[in-house]
């Protein structure tokens, strides 16, 4: 059918993955960075 | 991180995940762009936290330029990143929009060149503070730098409304369908929540970092 | 901390660079995104030659393949300009729809685009609505 999008969800998929991914690490990286060792040595 | 703020980061990151789970389920698809307007749940909250954020940016900037207190600077160092973060996934996001939507991932026009110049312009102060050693100067510099690159949120914001634009403008209240109006005004909410959280927890990291630069 | 510094200059570069082009290159030829169909035909030199955006609504009625190629007419309020394009167009696109083509206005007054583009509306209506097309061609009007 003209003017209709027939196949949305790969793109959705990818918008919804990305803000998850983007998102997730970030709170990840202030989790890490938040750690006493500051997320830097190997050992605390 | 403390206890407080490992549980309201836990709660923030659920109501996120509970927002976009109705924005993949309880939105019925559009008549044209069918399930694609799903992406705009995550699209537009993202944009308006990103913009939300580098004005905090800017009111930062005045308030160490006025009054030299390091928590500002603290605030300012925060809301650059978390801005840059929400900016670069915004670019993300409408790419993955616009190119089943419009038939191209990018093109020049004026919204998108804009959110370009304005996410660069941090990114680019953000790179600046981690070569400036000098604590003062690096947020006097910065400060200065953010109100100048601030100039770009309002031009991103109104530019559609006053210039020939690939990108949509803003939708009136009234001309989106009000299931699927539900979904974004919660997305907003639960992004903004989100973001808020975010800037708390840089916001502490920041003041953590000052201090033990200061006593190295 | 300072063990940062290297990529934050390589940062810092790169954004100074990408900022420069914007401002001296892609923005300073073309400040004006697209053309309508009025200010094209209002042009010095009646449009002709250069490569430009042209944007408008497609007007009803006036779509047709010829061979591999799509044709249409855009149009705005005051003048239309006839287009052909050898792109596929994007789902999206029908009657009534807002496009934005980029090509050159032909010496026989076509408009020959290589690339078509489809505007969305700020309307996002669920497929049960009402009239939809009236809708869309109302608000694409003010573009």
């Amino acid at each position: 059918m003209m003017g209709v999008v027939t196949d949305p969800w790969p793109y959705v998929w990818a918008a919804y993955g990305a803000t998850t991914l983007a998102l997730g690490a970030y709170l990840v990286s202030l989790w890490v960075r938040s750690q006493p060792s500051g997320g830097t040595s190997e050992e605390r | 991180m403390t206890r407080n703020l490992l549980i309201t980061g836990a709660l923030a990151v659920l109501l996120q995940v509970g927002g976009m789970v109705a924005g993949l389920t309880l939105s019925p698809p559009e008549q044209h762009m069918s399930d694609l307007v799903r992406i705009m749940f995550v699209h537009v909250p993202v944009a308006w936290a990103a913009m939300a954020t580098f004005t905090v940016t800017l009111v930062a900037a005045i308030g160490w330029l006025s009054t030299r207190r390091w928590g500002w600077d603290h605030l300012l160092d925060a809301s650059l990143e978390v801005g840059v973060v929400l900016g670069v996934l915004l670019s993300v996001q409408g790419s993955v929009w616009g190119y089943p939507t419009w038939g191209t991932w990018w093109t020049w026009d004026p919204r998108l060149t804009s959110v370009a110049v304005m996410v660069l312009s941090f990114l680019g102060i953000l790179a600046l503070r981690a070569f400036v050693d000098d604590p003062d100067k690096r947020a006097s510099w910065s400060a200065a730098a953010s109100i100048l690159a601030w100039g770009s949120v309002p031009f991103t914001y109104f530019c559609v409304k006053v210039m020939n634009s690939l990108h949509q403008k803003q939708t009136p209240w009234g001309a989106m369908a009000p299931e699927m109006l539900r979904v974004l005004l919660l997305n907003t909410g639960t992004v903004t929540i989100l973001t808020l959280w975010m800037l708390v927890a840089r916001y502490r990291l920041a003041r953590v970092e000052l201090q033990r630069e200061l006593d190295t | 901390m300072k063990n940062a510094k290297l990529p934050a200059i390589l940062v810092g570069l790169s954004v100074v660079g990408v900022l420069g082009f914007l401002a001296f290159g892609s923005m300073g030829d073309n400040l004006v995104y697209y053309w309508s169909p009025s200010e094209l035909r209002a042009a010095a030199d009646g449009g002709a030659g250069g490569m430009v955006r042209l944007g408008g609504l497609v007007k009803a009625g006036s779509v047709r393949v010829e061979g591999t190629k799509t044709v249409f007419t855009v149009e705005d309020h005051g003048a239309s300009v006839e287009v052909r394009t050898a792109a596929i167009p994007p789902q999206m696109f029908r009657e009534g729809i807002g496009v934005v083509v980029e090509g050159s206005l032909g010496p026989d007054g076509v408009f020959e685009s290589k690339r078509l583009l489809v505007k969305h509306d700020e309307n996002y209506k669920a497929p049960t609505d009402g009239n939809l097309s009236q809708d869309q061609t109302r608000s694409l009007e003010g573009d």
